[in-house]
Formats: structure tokens, C-alpha cells, sequence
């Protein structure tokens, strides 16, 4: 059995047409018989009613006389001309059913006996009765003078009239019907061609479009297609019309659309930068343009396929950012990747949302900043021997001391040695101990300096922030008490580590430190306020986050100038003093880190600079693991 | 789909659409009540006596027509029971008098139907009075015989139970239409009528008459039946100047109305049609009916040859017979054409009776009728029946009273 469902739209009309008219008409037809009926037999009746009393008024009189004839006479009316038909009988009877006037000429049919006439004191009875071979309804009216009945008018109807005008009215209003649904048939017939052929045209025409055939539509098929439609101007024909137009905007989207393609690859092959295609999900790469292959020595099929992040120091944490709608963001500067051979290079990546062949991608660009790198590692080295230069005082200090120490105990035992006097042990245990503490001393500075002095590897450590504090604090401490300023360590006990270098962040705490200094000693010149200088350095933490925080109570920062300190060459110093370039590197830095840097006025009219920076947690460690290892 | 392709579905749905149509047909298709019923074709008929029923005029304004057709109808009707009856049955006539009341006229049919049991009605008199009858007759099937009128309607359309004997008043106003306009010359024509069925039938033969000589009539006058309020019918026609006046009417209304005319000086032509009984209107006009018109349907009886006339050459034998019965069962009376008229009823009904045989039916009877043709009854006027013919004379007659007697005009 076939569903409805499943039928051709032209024959879902047709039948669905037909199938309404069928019904429509049957039921028409079921409720004609007895509407009909009914009404036709209440008119029926009515009418003779009338007719019944019409003539009660004119018997009146004659029943009063007696008068027979005249009776007979009106009973005979009432058959009159084609009321015949209706009017079975007509009977004038006395108020004891007795028959004075009937038009029954051949006689009284068998078993006639007039109805009642007791008990009709108004309006009319209606019976049913058979009388001979016909069915009738029998209307009796009775015939009044004054309040008292003096006889009845019997009037019987044919119901066969009725039925033969029912039966002709039905075979008429059938044969009205069978025409009209033979009508329907055509015009349903009709109706759905005239709507379902163009949409198979569009189908078909559609077909072609989806197999990207876009020629068909030449001007031919065109006007095939307008023809077709001829002097429409209803849905179809707008269709059709809005369906031409879509395919001619299609045409010229996809000639658009592969114009621009060609353009965009072209850019993507011979650009200057190098270009990755990666996987919005795994990060793998899924293109590069020739120039990423150039640069990493990869070619390009060995480039796709692989994560990205192994190409580098990359962690899949960085593309968990918000992309702003359409536009690209900075991922990461100074990202460090590895080519092919091991040289590593340096590059700031730009990335952008994009979809590539129906998956979530990203477009990143790649700037190689190689040179720039080490431009700026030669930066924060010049820096470093500034700092140097600044520390050689100290140093010299540092080291003379031990030195001189030294040299007391040598010269003590070189004295002895001379007087021919023999050391007493104890304390030649004591002079040997002190020279090799000395010694010991002397060489942690060194060593400290050496280090200090060190290019730093690029690769981050696991560091901790206090160790940081307190080595800066053995280098530059006393100098510094020596200036009369105080140095407060308050540092937390168990602060998380950080991903950092050493050397470098000391160089940042050497550089705020001597900052917080020159800015007490600028204090006590030029304010006369002689409170004792002091230089604080705190950290802090928390779940995620590392802080230091070094505060002076020096000059303070002028708020006018607070957002010009970490440029480059900006300076409040004499001439020939400072260059103006520790800050911006000591930001630098710590940008590297992936912290942040801030400097406040403290209450005690000094300057507060906090940084913080990411805490190192345990997942990382084995990822600083194995870049260390490179 | 293949299953719907477009000439499987036509003819799917053309035979549904058939099959329909003929149940719809089927249910709708009811009883078919008309048609005559066949019964009572033997009332009447005994197996010595065969009753004939009849409702006439005897008193009132046509009670001369009434008695006068009665006694010649009687005279023929002992005539023939003496004579040993038909086919071993003598007639009975039943009468009853209804006084030219058509109300009466139709209480007496049913009675005479109904209650009488006759075979057949007979001898009615007047138009009013018959056509009142008519759908009794349809219903009953019983055949009405010799009815003294001259209506159409009793006539067209032809019905085998309306059986007449005389013409028509269209061939009686036709013929003296065509007379007064051919051979008088006369133009100015009017009408007088009774108003009701028999006046109206006489004014449609009137204008049909004067219609084929492109005349219409110059005046209507009219008299309600039963009164003799004549004379605002008579003024009217007075002032038209008419030449001759048709008269539609009975003998009482006619004779005042001719009456006053003279004695107004009006003195156009008048002529009646026959059913005014011409004896009647002369001897009530006297000399002021001198001139008058009448046109008759049988040929005059002995009496009128007997008088001044002296027309025609040879007695006619049909009369002869006439006069004889007359004088047998109603001796003295005097002779009228609307006796012999009654007279020759009674012979074409006793002809048919005889031929229709002994097993005599309703049925038997009409076809009887309609097998007599060209039957001479000895009054140089031939009988003739047929399917579609149900009268039998079609002469017309003219006379004139002169000296207070009709003579008749060649």
C-alpha cells in the first residue's frame, strides 16, 4: 500500500481534490435525504393545513344548512387543478365523524373511517393513515362557529407526492454533482500540472546546479525557462524568477570565490612570512607555505602531520585564549622553534581563527625575531656590565675584604715564620680556617660574578624567587648598609617556584634595589628629612602566582611621571649618571616571564614596584625538563 | 507512479461516477401513482338491466330545455324496453334534477356514481352543469353521453368518456358569422353572454369567428346566470350601433333582452345559439320575435314543416319515428328540436349499447362508439364516431321565427 506521503505532488492534488469532492458530496447526499424529507413533509403539510382551514371557513355555513351539495362542491374544489396531485380526499364531516361531502367518487376506500374530530378545539391534528394503496398524512380542521366545533375538513395528503419530488430532486442534484466532480476531475487534473510542472522544471534545473553545472543556464534554457512560466505572475512564476536570480548571484559568488582563492594562494605561497595552517583541536599542522618550509628545513609534507608544538618551546596553553571575532592576536613573542637541523630561531606568532576545509583552524604567522633576540640579549648583556660597572665598587670592597683578611693571616704566619717562632696550633687552625673561609668567600663572589656575567641560556629553570632575594642580598647588601640604609628581607617561607633564570632575575633585583637606593640617598640630599633609608623586599603567593615586591622609603615616584619610567632612555638623573635603561629591560624580563610589573607611591613617601609572576606547578616541571635538556 | 498514470484514472473514475449515479437513481426511483384505475367497468350492468344515469335542468331558468330533452329521450328509451331492451336488458334512466345549478349537478353525479352505481351518465344539460361534472368523470372512468352543450371543453381535448352528439357553438357561431358577414355584408358585430362557463365559451367562438374576417367584436354585454339583469349588458351594446348581436344565453334572458331592445328601437340582427330552445324564446318574445335567429343542430321536427314553411319535400323517417314515440308515451306533446335532440341521444346510445354485446363493459361501450360511422338515423344528417372523433353530428341548421314559429332557412 502506498502512503500518502509518497504520491507526486500532482497526484497528492488530484487525489486529494477528488477525495474532497467524493466526500463532500456523499456526505451532501446522505444529509439531503433527510433534510429533504423533513422539510418537504413539514411544507407538505402546512399547505394542506391551509388549505383545510381555507375551506372551514367557506363549509361553515353550508354545514350549519345542511347543504350537501355545496359541501360536496367545496370538497371537490379542494382537487382543483394540480393540487389534484397533493390532495388524496377531502371530507366534510359532522362532529360525530359522520361523512357529509367527500370527493371519494368511486367510493370509500376499504377500512376508511375519517379521524377524530373530539378533542379539536383549535388549530389542526395531523395522522398518518393508508388510504387504499396510497400512504397519506391526514390533516383534520375543525370548523367553528363561535366556541362550539359543528364539524371537521379532512384533508388527506399524498406522501408519495412528496417522495417523487425527493427522488426527482436527488437524481437532479446528482446529476449536478456527478458534473461537477467530472469537472473537478478535469480541473484538479489541471490545477496540479499547472503547479507541479515548473517545480519539476526547478528540479531539474536545480540537479544541474548541484552538480556545480553552472553553463546550462545560458541564455536558451533562460528563456525556456520563462516560457514555460508564460504569463504567470503568482508563486511559481516569483519562484522561478528569485531561483533564475540565485543562480546567477551563485555564478558569480563562486566565480568570486575562486578568484579569490587564487589570490589568497598565491599570497599564502609566496608570502614572506611563514605561514601554518593548524588544527583548532590537536594543534596538528594541517598546511604551510613554502617559506615555513624554507625556514624550517622541513619540506612541506613532513610539515603537515606534525604538532606544531613539538616544532618548539610552545605550550598548548597559549592558544587557550578568547579569539576576538575575525581578528588575530599575538599568541606569543620570543617563541623559541627548532628547525629541522636543531638551530633554534626565534619568532613572534600571530594567530587567526579560520575554518580550513570544514574543521576549526588557526592561521598562524610566523615573524622571525632571531636577530632581534639576540640583538636584545646583547641589550640586557650591555645592561648587565653597566650594573657591573656600578657593582665594581662593591665588589672591589667585597673582595678586598677576604683579601685583606687573607692577607692578615699570611702575614701573621709569614711574621712567626720570620721570628722563628713556632704558631701555637690553635691558632694556626684559626688563621688556616679564616684563609680558607676567606678564600671560600672571595670565590662565591667570583663565582656570583661569573654567573652574573654569564649570557643566559634561553631555556627557563625552575627557580626559586627567594633564593633570587637573598643572593642579590649577599652581593649588594653591605655596600648598601654601609650608605646608611637598611635592608628588610620579609620573605615567605614556602613560595612556589618560577619558570625565570636565575641571573637574570637578580639582575632585576640588583637593578630596583640600587633604583630604591639612589632614590633614599636622593632623599636625604636634597630634603633634609634624615630618617634612616630603608629598602624592603617581600614575597608573596597563592594558588597561582608568585610576588615580589621591592619598596623604599626614597623620593617616591612623581605620579606625573609613573607612566614614563619603563620607556626606554627616560631618566631623572643627572646627566652622565644614568643611561635610563634599566628599567625598561628589568620590564623586559619580566615580561619574559610572563609577569607583570607595577610601581606604586608607598605611604612612607617611597616607591613600592611589584611583580608577579606564574607559579610553577608540577605538570610543567617535566616540560622544563625536557627543555633543559635541549 | 505507474499505477496512476491519467487513463487508468479516467476510467476508474468514470465507473465509480456510473455505478453512482445508477444507485443514487435506484433510490430515488419511487412509485408511480397515476394511471387510471381499471375497476368498475361492469357498474351498472345487471344481467337484466342496464342503469344510465342522469342529473338535468327540470326546473329553473332552463327547465323547458331539461323536460324537453327528457321526454324525447324517454319517448326512444320505452321505446326500445318494449321492445324487449338490449340484449336481454331493458335501460333505466335515472334523473335527478339539479335545476341548471352546477353545485347540485355535481352532489347529483357523485350520487348517481357513487350510491346509483350507473354504468354510464347520460343526457346532461347545460355547460356550467357538465363541466362542473368533468373531474368526476375522469376519476370514475365513467362515460358521459349526449350532453346538450356545444362547449369546447368538452371536446378538445378529445376524451373517449366525453361522448358528443351535437356540434359545437364555435361550428354554430362560425357558421353564422360567416353568414352575417358574406351574405348580410354586416361589420359591427357584438356579443351578449351569460357570464359564466357557457358565455365565455361562446365569446372565444365569437372572436375566433370574427377573427378570420379580421373583426372584432364591437361590444360585450353580459347577464349573471339565473337573473335577467340585462339591461347594462344591453345599453352597452345599444350605444356600439352593432348590426347583429350573437347571443350566448338562455331563453328567458335572451327573450328580455331582445325585448327591451325593440322597445328601445334597437333593432339589430339577433341571433342565438341553439341551446336557447328557440319554441321557448318565440313563444315568450311573440311578435317582437319576429326575425330573430337561431341556429339549430338537428333537423327541424315535423311540427316546424307542418307550419307556414313547408320546406323541405319529404318527411324525414328518423323524424317520423320521433313523432310516432312521442306520441305514444307523452301524448300531446308538442314536438321541439330540443327533444328530437333528446330523442336521437337515446337511438346513438342504444346503438352503441347494441353493439358493445351482451357482455357489456365501460370499455366495450366506448370502443362501440367509436365504431359507428356514417350511421343514419333517418334525419339526413350522418352519425360519425371514430379513435380521435367523439362527436357525432357537425351539420348546422338556421331559422328565423316567423310569426312566433322557427322556420327554417336554407
Amino acid at each position: 500500500m502506498i502512503s500518502f506521503n509518497e504520491l507526486t505532488l500532482k497526484n497528492k492534488i488530484f487525489i486529494s481534490c477528488l477525495g474532497f469532492t467524493l466526500v463532500v458530496s456523499f456526505l451532501i447526499a446522505l444529509f439531503t435525504r433527510s433534510l429533504l424529507i423533513t422539510s418537504l413533509t413539514n411544507e407538505l403539510q402546512r399547505r394542506g393545513v391551509g388549505i383545510a382551514q381555507g375551506v372551514a371557513d367557506s363549509a361553515r355555513v353550508f354545514i350549519l344548512t345542511r347543504n350537501r351539495a355545496e359541501l360536496t362542491a367545496l370538497a371537490y374544489d379542494i382537487r382543483l387543478g394540480n393540487r389534484k396531485d397533493v390532495v388524496l380526499y377531502a371530507v366534510v364531516t359532522d362532529p360525530k365523524e359522520q361523512v357529509l361531502a367527500h370527493t371519494f367518487t368511486t367510493g370509500f376506500p376499504k377500512g376508511y373511517k375519517p379521524s377524530l374530530v373530539a378533542g379539536l378545539q383549535e388549530g389542526h391534528r395531523v395522522s398518518s393513515m393508508t388510504v387504499g394503496d396510497n400512504a397519506a398524512f391526514n390533516i383534520s380542521v375543525p370548523v367553528k362557529e363561535g366556541i362550539y366545533t359543528i364539524g371537521s375538513v379532512q384533508i388527506g395528503l399524498d406522501r408519495a407526492h412528496i417522495e417523487n419530488l425527493i427522488a426527482r430532486l436527488r437524481l437532479l442534484f446528482l446529476s449536478f454533482l456527478s458534473v461537477v466532480t467530472l469537472i473537478f476531475f478535469f480541473l484538479s487534473h489541471r490545477l496540479a500540472l499547472h503547479i507541479t510542472q515548473p517545480v519539476t522544471s526547478l528540479i531539474r534545473y536545480t540537479d544541474h546546479l548541484t552538480r556545480g553545472d553552472f553553463h546550462f543556464l545560458g541564455k536558451k534554457d533562460l528563456a525556456a525557462l520563462s516560457r514555460d512560466l508564460g504569463q504567470r505572475e503568482d508563486e511559481i512564476a516569483t519562484l522561478t524568477n528569485s531561483f533564475v536570480k540565485m543562480t546567477e548571484q551563485l555564478a558569480r559568488s563562486t566565480e568570486r570565490l575562486r578568484e579569490s582563492q587564487k589570490k589568497y594562494r598565491s599570497l599564502f605561497r609566496s608570502g614572506p612570512n611563514p605561514i601554518f595552517v593548524i588544527q583548532r583541536a590537536g594543534f596538528d599542522i594541517l598546511d604551510a607555505n613554502p617559506k615555513a618550509a624554507e625556514l624550517f628545513g622541513y619540506t612541506r609534507k613532513e610539515l603537515t602531520g606534525k604538532r606544531f608544538l613539538d616544532l618548539g618551546d610552545l605550550e598548548n596553553t597559549a592558544f587557550e585564549r578568547q579569539f576576538p571575532l575575525g581578528q588575530s592576536i599575538v599568541i606569543s613573542s620570543k617563541v623559541r622553534l627548532f628547525k629541522k637541523n636543531g638551530a633554534a630561531i626565534f619568532v613572534n606568532i600571530h594567530a587567526t581563527p579560520a575554518e580550513y576545509r570544514d574543521e576549526d583552524a588557526i592561521i598562524l604567522a610566523t615573524t622571525d625575531i632571531t636577530e632581534l633576540v639576540e640583538k636584545d640579549s646583547q641589550l640586557i648583556q650591555a645592561s648587565k656590565m653597566t650594573n657591573l660597572e656600578k657593582m665594581s665598587a662593591g665588589i672591589a670592597h667585597e673582595i678586598s675584604q677576604p683579601l685583606n683578611a687573607i692577607k692578615m693571616g699570611s702575614e701573621f704566619l709569614l711574621m712567626m715564620n720570620e721570628r722563628n717562632q713556632a704558631v701555637k696550633t690553635a691558632d694556626l687552625a684559626t688563621v688556616l680556617t679564616e684563609i680558607s673561609a676567606q678564600v671560600t668567600r672571595a670565590s662565591e663572589i667570583v663565582g656570583r660574578l661569573k654567573s652574573f656575567a654569564r649570557k643566559a641560556e634561553f631555556g627557563r629553570e625552575v627557580i626559586s624567587i627567594n633564593a633570587c632575594v637573598r643572593a642579590v642580598h649577599k652581593i649588594i647588601g653591605r655596600q648598601v648598609a654601609l650608605q646608611d640604609i637598611q635592608i628588610k628581607l620579609c620573605l615567605e617561607d614556602e613560595v612556589p617556584d618560577i619558570l625565570a633564570h636565575n641571573n637574570r632575575m637578580e639582575q632585576v633585583i640588583f637593578n630596583l634595589v640600587t633604583n630604591a637606593r639612589d632614590a633614599i640617598n636622593e632623599r636625604v640630599e636634597l630634603t633634609e628629612d634624615a630618617r634612616p633609608g630603608e629598602i624592603r623586599l617581600t614575597t608573596f603567593s597563592d594558588q597561582y602566582t608568585v610576588g615580589l615586591v621591592v619598596s623604599d622609603n626614597g623620593t617616591g615616584i612623581d605620579p606625573e611621571r609613573r607612566d614614563s619610567i619603563f620607556d626606554s632612555f627616560f631618566t631623572t638623573k643627572e646627566m652622565g649618571e644614568g643611561l635610563g635603561l634599566g628599567l625598561p629591560i628589568v620590564q623586559g624580563i619580566v615580561r619574559d616571564y610572563n609577569g607583570t610589573i607595577r610601581v606604586e607611591n608607598n605611604p612612607e613617601k617611597g616607591a613600592a614596584f611589584t611583580m608577579v609572576f606564574p607559579a610553577h606547578t608540577a605538570i610543567k616541571e617535566e616540560k622544563a625538563n625536557e627543555n633543559s635538556g635541549h | 507512479m505507474a499505477f496512476f498514470s491519467r487513463h487508468r484514472f479516467f476510467s476508474a473514475g468514470a465507473a465509480i461516477w456510473t455505478v453512482a449515479l445508477i444507485f443514487f437513481c435506484g433510490l430515488g426511483c419511487g412509485k408511480d401513482t397515476t394511471g387510471v384505475s381499471v375497476t368498475g367497468q361492469r357498474t351498472g350492468v345487471t344481467s337484466d338491466e342496464i342503469r344510465i344515469g342522469s342529473s338535468l335542468a327540470l326546473g329553473g331558468h332552463a327547465g323547458y330545455l331539461g323536460t324537453q330533452v327528457l321526454q324525447g329521450t324517454l319517448s326512444c328509451i320505452r321505446r326500445i324496453n318494449d321492445d324487449g331492451g338490449i340484449h336481454g336488458r331493458t335501460i333505466r334512466l335515472i334523473v335527478k334534477d339539479d335545476g341548471y345549478d352546477p353545485t347540485r349537478c355535481l352532489f347529483n353525479t357523485q350520487q348517481l356514481i357513487l350510491e346509483e352505481k350507473v354504468f354510464c351518465l347520460f343526457s346532461y344539460v347545460g355547460t356550467p352543469t357538465t363541466v362542473r361534472v368533468l373531474p368526476l368523470v375522469d376519476e370514475a372512468g365513467i362515460p358521459i353521453l349526449g350532453m346538450l352543450t356545444g362547449a369546447n371543453r368538452l371536446r378538445e381535448p378529445a376524451n373517449p368518456l366525453f361522448i358528443n352528439v351535437r356540434a359545437s357553438y364555435y361550428q354554430e357561431i362560425r357558421a353564422a358569422v360567416e353568414m352575417m358577414v358574406q351574405q348580410k355584408g354586416l361589420d359591427r358585430i357584438a356579443v351578449f353572454y351569460q357570464y359564466d362557463e357557457y358565455g365565455f365559451d361562446g365569446l372565444r367562438g365569437a372572436e375566433l369567428a370574427l377573427k378570420a374576417f379580421d373583426l372584432k367584436p364591437v361590444a360585450k354585454g353580459t347577464y349573471v346566470r339565473g337573473t335577467l339583469d340585462v339591461v347594462k349588458g344591453l345599453s352597452k351594446i345599444a350605444e356600439s350601433k352593432a348590426q347583429a348581436v350573437v347571443m350566448i344565453g338562455t331563453y328567458d334572458a335572451c327573450a328580455r333582452f331582445i325585448r327591451l331592445a325593440k322597445g328601445y328601437g334597437f333593432s339589430p340582427l339577433f341571433y342565438n345559439v341553439s341551446f336557447v330552445g328557440v319554441s321557448e324564446l318565440a313563444r315568450r318574445l311573440g311578435e317582437l320575435g319576429e326575425g330573430v335567429m337561431v341556429s339549430q343542430v338537428v333537423p327541424p321536427p315535423r311540427a316546424a314543416l307542418e307550419g307556414k314553411a313547408k320546406s323541405l319535400g319529404r318527411e324525414l323517417p328518423g323524424i317520423k319515428a320521433y313523432m310516432a314515440d312521442l306520441n305514444t308515451y307523452y301524448p300531446g306533446a308538442s314536438p321541439s328540436y330540443v327533444g328530437l335532440e333528446g330523442y336521437i341521444n337515446a337511438k346513438i346510445l342504444a346503438e352503441a349499447l347494441e353493439r358493445a354485446g351482451r357482455d357489456l363493459t365501460r370499455e366495450g361501450f366506448v370502443g362501440a362508439i367509436e365504431s359507428i360511422h356514417h350511421l343514419d338515423l333517418g334525419i339526413a344528417n350522418p352519425i360519425s364516431f371514430g379513435k380521435n372523433d367523439y362527436q357525432g353530428l357537425e351539420k348546422v341548421y338556421f331559422t328565423i321565427i316567423r310569426g312566433g314559429q322557427p322556420v327554417l332557412v336554407q
